[in-house]
């Protein structure tokens, strides 16, 4: 049985999956994950969506076991179009390295599955 | 506001040490901070005790076999800033007169906590943990924008290990006292892309404890007090803050912060000792502390300024690479190591002639923020 990892994160939109953020009302500050007022100048925020595209700020393979991965496996911090910057893992590709400032599209995907339930998710993958 | 000295510091052996209990490391570090302060325990009227993996009441037990009972105990947690933080506790209250001698230690068990043989991953709750983050992971993402920003290379990375060993060698109460080759910084096993295995801190258990008193009455006790001329703690900014990963607000915040109490600037430091977790990390301290300007960190590096026998020695002890790294535990020891410095007392890795030194700490990593807390700390003679 599938299940968002979190709720509130993020929409699968077709192939693409898209980032469920706020951006402040008054002074345009962007915020992930949602949240219903500015950390800045703490006036009402409204809801907006970011993604799927987005550029590689920065990038890492892990080769040692974490809460819900076994390595290797490869994080990165996305920006996306409106300046937000997001953790996410990101899917390496066969013939592709890394590179800072890559194109890069968020996608679904299962993160981790156990007990009969599967925690569904995205990932970054190079454009 | 009256002056506040450190007139003794201590430290247990830092290594890996399954079989101590994290307690008794406390309490050699604390005996041997009594004892280089002629301080006997029932002299001691606070105490600040800094731990990361934590049991109940842990100051009181830890004091409790000392002879220290009674007084006003505070147990305080800020990550790898908690050492700093439980010095900055105490320096506060005597130096608004609330007490005039006290106790700060910091104490940790890495081999008997929870993330032993492990890396460090924030909890289930954490955003950045569920997705797979970890500390490494925070700063291999730093590095790589030190590669992409400033054109730092492995090689660059691995040479902050040599210079930290060249030093920790040095060092007899370092986990590491080897030196090691750039070739084998650089072929040990990759951790988090581009950290090796030898850029990284160990696991290591270990204390470390600073006896205060006010200025005026040091002289009951040592003739070498070493000044305290700033002591600052600020919480990170926002991650949205940081306009990259290469440089913490918080960092410079507390830099500007800390010179400006001390009344000194970078330049006049002669020592130096900062929170090289993992080596990359120390480029952009050296920026945020204002050893070099913003963008410089890597001309500064390759100078060849920043080791024993540079201008400005950063981590003379031989850094958390070569001591080891307790969380709590390490921002007091890098304390007693300026403190040992200014006082001549450094021994084989003696900085000729210090008079003024520089201890930092940074600590924390949770989704949203740059960083938990930084600490600084600048000492004079």
């Amino acid at each position: 049985m599938e299940q968002p990892f979190r709720a509130g994160i993020f929409a699968v939109n077709g192939q693409y999956v898209v980032l469920l953020t706020s951006h402040c009302k008054n002074c345009g500050q962007g915020f992930f994950p949602r949240r219903q007022h500015c950390l800045k100048c703490g006036a009402a925020t409204r809801e907006t969506e970011s993604g799927p595209a987005g550029r590689l700020f920065s990038f890492t393979t892990v080769y040692m076991p974490t809460l819900h991965f076994k390595p290797p496996y490869s994080v990165g911090l996305i920006e996306l179009g409106d300046g937000l910057r997001v953790f996410s893992q990101i899917a390496k590709l066969p013939d592709r390295e890394f590179t800072v400032g890559m194109e890069m599209e968020a996608r679904p995907r299962i993160l981790w599955s156990g007990d009969g339930l599967a925690a569904s998710g995205f990932e970054f993958i190079p454009v | 506001m009256r002056d506040v000295v450190i007139i003794g510091v201590g430290q247990s052996q830092f290594g890996k040490f399954p079989e101590k209990q994290t307690l008794d490391l406390g309490r050699e570090a604390v005996w041997a901070a009594l004892k280089d302060a002629n301080v006997a325990p029932r002299y001691i009227q606070e105490a600040f005790t800094a731990r990361l993996y934590v049991d109940q009441v842990t100051g009181e037990v830890l004091l409790r076999d000392i002879g220290i009972s009674g007084i006003e105990m505070v147990n305080v947690e800020n990550a790898c800033a908690g050492g700093g933080t439980a010095v900055r506790s105490l320096w506060k209250d005597i130096a608004y007169g609330l007490c005039d001698v006290g106790l700060a230690v910091g104490l940790e068990s890495m081999t008997r906590g929870p993330f032993a043989g492990k890396i460090i991953t924030p909890g289930e709750d954490d955003l950045a943990g569920q997705l797979g983050g970890a500390i490494p992971v925070d700063f291999a993402l730093i590095a790589r924008r030190l590669m992409h920003t400033r054109g730092a290379t492995r090689e660059d990375f691995a040479q902050i290990s040599v210079k930290a060993h060249r030093a920790g060698a040095l060092n007899p109460m370092a986990q590491y006292q080897k030196e090691l080759t750039l070739e084998e910084v650089l072929h040990s096993r990759v951790i988090c892309d581009p950290i090796t295995l030898l850029e990284c801190c160990p696991n290591t258990d270990g204390a470390a404890a600073v006896v205060l008193c006010a200025a005026e009455l040091a002289s009951r006790f040592v003739d070498h007090p070493i000044k305290i001329l700033a002591s600052v703690l600020r919480s990170g900014s926002y991650a949205f803050e940081q306009a990259d990963l290469t440089s913490f607000e918080v960092g410079k915040k507390a830099a500007l912060a800390a010179y400006e109490m001390a009344g000194v600037g970078p330049g006049d430091l002669d020592v130096i000792e900062v929170h090289d977790a993992f080596a990359p990390e120390e480029l952009v301290h050296y920026e945020d502390l204002g050893l070099c300007a913003h963008g410089d960190a890597l001309a500064l590096l390759r100078s060849h300024d920043t080791e024993l026998g540079g201008r400005c020695p950063v981590n003379p002890s031989g850094g958390l690479l070569s001591l080891g790294h307790p969380p709590s535990a390490s921002g007091v020891r890098n304390i007693c190591e300026i403190a040992l410095q200014l006082r001549g007392h450094a021994g084989a890795r003696q900085v000729p002639g210090a008079k003024l030194g520089l201890a930092q700490m940074i600590g924390g990593f949770a989704a949203g923020l740059e960083a938990g807390a930084c600490c600084i700390h600048i000492l004079g003679r």
